[in-house]
């Protein structure tokens, strides 16, 4: 079973696709979760995740724009979509019929 | 101020694996992020990397220190005996009260602690450089390994008569040099005023006798970490 963290990371990297690395990835947590992730987190957790096989890592090309410093690129394996996918599921499945479960349409109180 | 910090960080980010602090301060330098803030963000990462590797082995460490100290804090009268004969004959030479006094409950409970932990450190300095060389000896080849044995056995032995040196030597030359300056003053000396300076005394000569030792600990745990990271060496 993943962590919130892992779950947020996952998804991170599988929106970004080939683009997923270091830095756009906490953008992308920081967009879509609201809160800033610190870059103890981000790599603890891209190695711990690599280590469970949900992710590859690889060093990426230096650019101009790093200071010609090279990327840590990340790819979703095919285990870590399915964990992802399981982890959706178990979150939906539990918060079926729970009263702060947005439906579609309703307007927020 | 700004500068400062991204030294800090440069320096800081040196402990990290080469790949790991090329993306690190890539990503910080894309993101334009505040220094201060990209300084504690670089500081944690550095900390959560070096406890991971440390990790184990620091655990067990003080895991053996502090049953030391217990085993030391079941012989506290006799250890406070023995490092306090000094203590009570110098103030005795010096002509002031050797009945030392205290302004809280919890400090003479505090004293025979504080003495407990010093003498656990002493017990377990052994299994303790056993476990900062267990954390080296892996990255070490086999002639490595061999040549630094005795110098694991050296280092506690070197720690231990340093401890001895301090009690027996130093600390009863140094005291009636320390209290002869006092005598015009009215002296109300406390337990913890003094056994914190006696301590610290003990356990600053013990480390001044193993510096060689570590030393040498240290320059191998730097070859092991060039070691590791020697392709990008020769990549510069």
């Amino acid at each position: 079973m993943l962590g919130e963290f892992e779950y947020l990371m996952l998804s991170a990297s599988a929106r970004l696709g080939e683009h997923a690395y270091g830095a756009a990835i906490r953008r992308e947590i920081a967009n879509s979760a609201g809160y800033r992730c610190s870059l103890g987190a981000l790599y603890t957790t891209l190695d711990r995740l690599e280590k469970k096989g949900l992710i590859q890592t690889w060093m990426g090309e230096a650019t101009a724009k790093r200071g010609g410093r090279r990327k840590r690129m990340v790819r979703v394996t095919a285990k870590g979509v399915r964990a992802a996918a399981a982890f959706y599921e178990v979150v939906a499945r539990a918060s079926r019929g729970v009263s702060w479960v947005r439906k579609p349409g309703a307007v927020q109180p | 101020m700004i500068r400062l910090c991204w030294w800090l960080i440069e320096t800081m980010s040196r402990l990290l694996e080469p790949n790991e602090r090329d993306a690190v301060l890539g990503d910080l330098s894309e993101s334009s992020e505040l220094a201060g803030r990209a300084l504690l963000d670089v500081l944690g990462l550095v900390v959560r990397r070096q406890l991971a590797s440390w990790g184990k082995q620091l655990l067990r460490s003080f895991a053996g220190v502090a049953i030391a100290s217990g085993f030391s804090f079941y012989f506290r009268d006799n250890i406070y005996g023995y490092l306090g004969r000094h203590l009570a004959h110098t103030l005795y030479v010096l002509s002031l009260s050797h009945n030392l006094t205290y302004a809280r409950p919890v400090y003479p409970f505090g004293l025979y602690l504080k003495l407990s932990i010093m003498c656990g450190l002493f017990l377990a300095s052994p299994y303790v450089l056993w476990q900062f060389w267990l954390s080296v000896s892996a990255g070490l080849s086999y002639q490595e390994k061999r040549s630094a044995w005795p110098v694991v056995a050296l280092s506690s032995a070197l720690f231990m008569s340093g401890g001895f040196f301090a009690c027996r030597v130093a600390l009863p030359a140094a005291l009636p040099f320390l209290i002869s300056h006092s005598i015009s003053f009215h002296p109300a000396v406390s337990i913890s005023a003094c056994w914190d300076t006696a301590a610290a005394f003990v356990v600053g000569v013990a480390l001044a006798f193993e510096l060689p030792g570590l030393c040498w600990l240290v320059h191998l745990s730097r070859r092991v970490a060039r070691r590791q990271r020697g392709p990008e060496i020769s990549r510069h």
